[in-house]
């Protein structure tokens, strides 16, 4: 079916994708992504602990609707967060972090941004004017997902997946400073926005993937292979010549190189290697027609539809074990796009300064979309007889909690999932003390064994006794 | 006239930096004297060899940029002609510093080496299928394979191939074109040349000087500069020829190369990009209101940009000066972006069309430009005058007060935007900042989300009238154009647009180690009586476009 038949809406008339079967509707009246067999049981009964981040941006409108009422284990969420009350048993909600940036200096958003996961300050150049140092923010350390990407990812074949909706600010300038995944200092990941990208490094190659031949990503491996060769020769021979800076830039090439490398197959065979995904059935691909809804800047429009299509393959790939790390970026800091699909033409940015009501709709719609819909498909997948949700430990955060008056404190975070069994969740906990955001992310290293105390340079009061860590 | 303190201190620190030329103070502005230093002699030139500047002349290191998504495109259609011209957005986004596209910190992932794998084998198979007239060969097949991937390379890496990559890749063809055909032995040298490192990356490593810590480009890197800077794409046969005859080791051998450059197709294509990157209109279409500007699509935008990027290049290219740049009453329209600028053109093609001079003219008031710096709804002063402070005098606004701001709470419900700004500028604490940038952007009111002319908002007529504080040019204005011409001529907005300039060809922000490279640009610029064309001149001969420091 071609994409005219989808019901696409206008600039007034929102659609809501709210619903799953809505959802599938919409995909030209068949499911996206069939259904996966998960894990082996015999394998579940082991299954790894995956991290999944979720990250909003630009503060989460009205105050008065995000808390709960009530405390400890008998609470009601806030009308902001409606969406999360069914998944209440799986949730840790924290009345509030202290953030490190909170003022009115300008460019303040990417800053905060960038220092969002990492629990460091953020740099940007000396010199130029406020347009050209806010375009060029960037973290001065790795990003919570990357460190436990590093811990637990280095034996699957994708250490993370960091994937965006609306990621990108839709302005002139810079479409990197307002990254939250970083690997280090100025080395940010940018979220992948089109998931069509991701399927083909995912599942393309695939054994049992529906997914056609042409599909394949190594047509010709030995072509790949001499390719890769010269490729490399040439990569070192720079490497020899430039300063440090640059050298590390090189590195990172040939660190690609590397994973492109173990995607070939044995030396002599000339087809691309099949991955194996063993019990595991490849997701199929999203149909090709509606390709252009899942490019960069569609997330106006088709926001609630990306953002679970993403979902659906982050979580098939955790199935499959092809990653245990996951990101997914709703939205950007500053963000100059509008949310059209709920029917509303200001950007983010003016919604979150001058239509608070409006930004808190916003957010619950992410929310909704994003954080319970996951939440939702955690509960439904089963892993050696327990929902998903066990294996994993999530959290939605935000750079800010009064984005108006660009307030890094409080700053909202909600954690989910069991983590294997070391989370305590159900739970409305409501500090006696302030505590820093650098204490949360410091607790989720230690949940996947990082031997730390401290994570970033922000000050920490250590980890958090409530994530039991 | 009211200042606060932090902002006359401000403005203070802002001048002593940038403005010193109109200041008449203290740096003495030196040109390196072609003649005595270098080119003709054969010594190659030295930096800065007198005055104030030689102690000023440590230069921050150049980066290595990546090739952006343009330059790719473009070196694509130059290497291999317009049947293999390609789009190139499917490779990773660009990094911006300064306001201009430039990949010099960012690095490449696993996920961004399939899209350029992606690429690279599309370019491959396009060059294939047209290979008989890319690559006419007759019986002797390698070795018209040896000399037109040696040509080719030399000019996508700027330099000759080393003779073990030569044999390398020859190896390659011939492994493939045995086992396959010939065609398919170039199909695979294409595939990696466009993935090859010194075809994505220009790293400057450079070579002593007379003077320490400053590091004087090699004569490849330099052409690679030149060619990128003025063409954004790879070198040509000529450029590498004058470099590798030691020409390019002065300033007259540099300034003959960029006339011969300037005169190609290939600068007028830069220049359209350069305006589009100084005046941030990229190609993303702002998202508007459909009921409201029904016409206001993708094809709308692009001729919008079109239209704008041709009509900087043609001012430049007609030898015209800053001031026409900023004021001249004309633009290029189609069909499409007529409705926006209120113009009667038929054309499905760009031409060149009048515009009322007392409405419109020159850059900041083309429709891309206020699209951008527009809104979903009304026009958006601040942005606007920030934007014009940043980008075209080159200043900051003043710290905000230390303290919290308190909300702004007032019914604005059958207020114009100049009533709600007047309301929000009651409170001194948002004073300080916004009465430097306000007033300006309040000069465009006139221009709404996409760029359209009103004389009236909410059923008022539109006042644009304001003051102009803390430049070379303070005074009163009553409506854009007025506010265009007041500062075509300032010392601040020359010295602004001479950075930007220098920004777009070095791949970085300037900095203290270019004041001095600066100044004599800038110096030079004036001398020309503004003329683009010399700024062009000024900065590809300038000392921080041919040098480099040597400290990270």
């Amino acid at each position: 079916m071609s994409h005219k038949h989808m019901s696409r809406p206008s600039v007034r008339g929102a659609v809501d994708f709210s619903s799953r079967r809505t959802f599938l509707k919409a995909m030209s009246g068949g499911a996206t992504l069939a259904p996966f067999i998960p894990l082996l049981e015999a394998q579940a009964a082991t299954a790894p602990t995956r991290l999944i981040v979720v990250t909003g941006h630009n503060g989460w409108g009205e105050a008065s609707k995000w808390y709960p009422t009530g405390s400890g284990t008998n609470f009601s969420m806030g009308s902001t967060c409606n969406s999360l009350e069914p998944y209440k048993k799986d949730i840790i909600f924290f009345k509030d972090f202290e953030g490190r940036y909170a003022s009115d200096e300008a460019g303040v958003h990417p800053m905060a941004s960038a220092n969002l996961l990492t629990g460091s300050p953020a740099t940007r150049p000396a010199g130029g004017t406020i347009f050209e140092r806010q375009n060029a923010t960037r973290a001065t350390s790795l990003s919570i997902d990357q460190y436990v990407a590093k811990l637990i990812g280095k034996g699957t074949p994708h250490e993370s997946l960091v994937m965006g909706c609306g990621a990108e600010p839709f302005s002139a300038g810079d479409h990197i400073g307002g990254s939250v995944s970083y690997r280090g200092a100025s080395d940010p990941i940018l979220a992948e926005p089109d998931v069509f990208v991701v399927f083909k490094r995912l599942f393309a190659n695939a054994s049992n993937a529906v997914a056609a031949p042409t599909d394949r990503v190594n047509l010709r491996a030995g072509d790949d292979r001499s390719i890769l060769d010269a490729v490399s020769k040439n990569l070192g021979w720079l490497n020899g010549r430039v300063g440090t800076a640059d050298k590390r830039r090189l590195e990172s090439h040939l660190d690609g190189l590397r994973e492109m490398e173990k995607r070939l197959p044995p030396l002599g065979k000339d087809v691309g290697a099949p991955v194996e995904l063993g019990q595991c059935v490849a997701p199929k691909m999203p149909p090709a027609n509606d390709a252009t809804m899942f490019q960069t800047r569609q997330a106006a429009r088709f926001m609630p539809l990306i953002v679970q299509t993403q979902i659906d393959m982050m979580l098939a790939a955790m199935a499959c074990d092809q990653t245990r790390v996951g990101l997914l970026q709703i939205g950007v800091t500053t963000g100059l796009w509008p949310p059209l699909f709920m029917g509303l033409n200001k950007t983010l940015h003016d919604l979150s300064h001058n239509f608070n009501a409006d930004m808190s709709r916003f957010t619950q719609r992410c929310l909704k979309e994003g954080f319970a819909y996951l939440l939702g498909r955690l509960n439904e997948l089963q892993e050696g007889g327990a929902p998903m949700m066990r294996n994993v430990a999530a959290f939605w955060t935000n750079e800010f909690g009064d984005g108006d008056a660009h307030q890094g404190s409080p700053m909202p975070i909600i954690a989910a999932g069991q983590a294997g069994g070391k989370w305590k969740t159900g739970r409305y906990v409501v500090f006696n003390s302030k505590r820093r955001h650098s204490d949360f992310l410091v607790s989720v290293a230690r949940t996947f064994g990082g031997d730390i105390t401290k994570f970033g340079t922000d000050p920490t009061g250590g980890p958090l006794p409530e994530l039991g860590v | 006239m009211k200042l606060f303190p932090f902002c006359k201190d401000q403005f203070v620190r802002f001048v002593g930096v940038s403005a010193i030329g109109w200041l008449g103070a203290a740096c003495q502005a030196v040109q390196p004297d072609a003649k005595a230093n270098g080119g003709e002699s054969g010594t190659p030139d030295e930096p800065a060899t007198t005055g104030e500047c030689r102690a000023d002349a440590n230069f921050s290191r150049s980066p290595m940029r990546r090739i952006t998504r343009e330059e790719f495109a473009n070196a694509v259609e130059d290497l291999f002609g317009p049947a293999a011209r390609v789009t190139a957005d499917v490779l990773p986004p660009d990094e911006v510093s300064g306001g201009y596209a430039n990949n010099a910190v960012i690095r490449l992932q696993a996920i961004d080496l399939d899209k350029f794998q992606g690429m690279a084998r599309q370019v491959a198979e396009k060059v294939k299928a047209n290979l008989s007239t890319v690559l006419p060969c007759g019986k002797d097949l390698e070795g018209c394979v040896l000399k037109y991937w040696q040509d080719l390379s030399r000019k996508a890496l700027s330099r000759p191939l080393m003779d073990e990559e030569r044999d390398s890749f020859m190896a390659m063809y011939r492994q493939k074109a045995a086992a396959t055909n010939h065609e398919e032995g170039v199909r695979l040298l294409v595939e990696t040349l466009m993935q090859y490192p010194a075809f994505l990356y220009r790293p400057i490593v450079g070579e002593k000087t007379s003077q320490q810590g400053v590091l004087r480009l090699t004569p490849s890197e330099l052409a690679a500069r030149l060619s990128f800077f003025l063409w954004s794409s790879v070198p040509d046969k000529e450029l590498l020829d004058a470099a590798d005859a030691g020409e390019l080791s002065g300033i007259a051998g540099v300034t003959k190369q960029t006339h011969r450059m300037m005169d190609s197709e290939k600068f007028s294509r830069t220049l359209r990009s350069f305006a589009l990157q100084w005046f941030a209109v990229d190609e993303n279409t702002p998202i508007r209101n459909a009921e409201e500007f029904p016409d206001f699509n993708q094809e709308t935008w692009n001729s919008l940009r079109g239209g704008m990027g041709k009509f900087f290049a043609q001012v430049v290219l007609d030898g015209g000066d800053l001031a026409q740049v900023l004021t001249a009453p004309y633009t290029f329209a189609d069909k499409r972006s007529a409705k926006v600028l209120g113009l009667d053109v038929q054309s499905e093609d760009l031409v060149r069309v009048d515009t009322k001079g007392n409405e419109r003219g020159g850059m900041m008031t083309q429709p891309a430009v206020m699209a951008k710096l527009g809104n979903t709804e009304v026009s958006r002063p601040i942005k606007r005058g920030l934007f014009v402070r940043n980008r075209l005098f080159c200043q900051d606004p003043p710290p905000p007060p230390p303290e919290g701001v308190p909300p702004f709470e007032a019914d604005t419900t059958n207020m114009t935007v100049r009533q709600m700004l007047e309301a929000h500028r009651s409170n001194p604490s948002c004073a300080g900042c916004h009465e430097f940038f306000d007033p300006l952007g309040l000069a465009f009111s006139n221009f709404d989300g996409v760029g359209k002319y009103h004389v009236t908002e909410k059923g008022q007529q539109i006042d644009a009238s304001g003051k102009l504080t803390e430049t070379d040019v303070d005074g009163s204005f009553s409506s854009a154009m007025e506010f265009m011409t007041m500062i075509k001529d300032s010392q601040l907005v020359k010295d602004c647009v001479s950075r930007q300039v220098v920004r777009f060809a070095i791949g970085r922000l300037d900095d203290d180690g270019d004041k001095c490279s600066l100044e004599s640009t800038l110096a030079q610029f004036d001398k020309a009586a503004s003329s683009m064309e010399e700024l062009f001149i000024a900065v590809a001969t300038s000392n921080s476009f041919r040098f480099t420091g040597d400290v990270e």
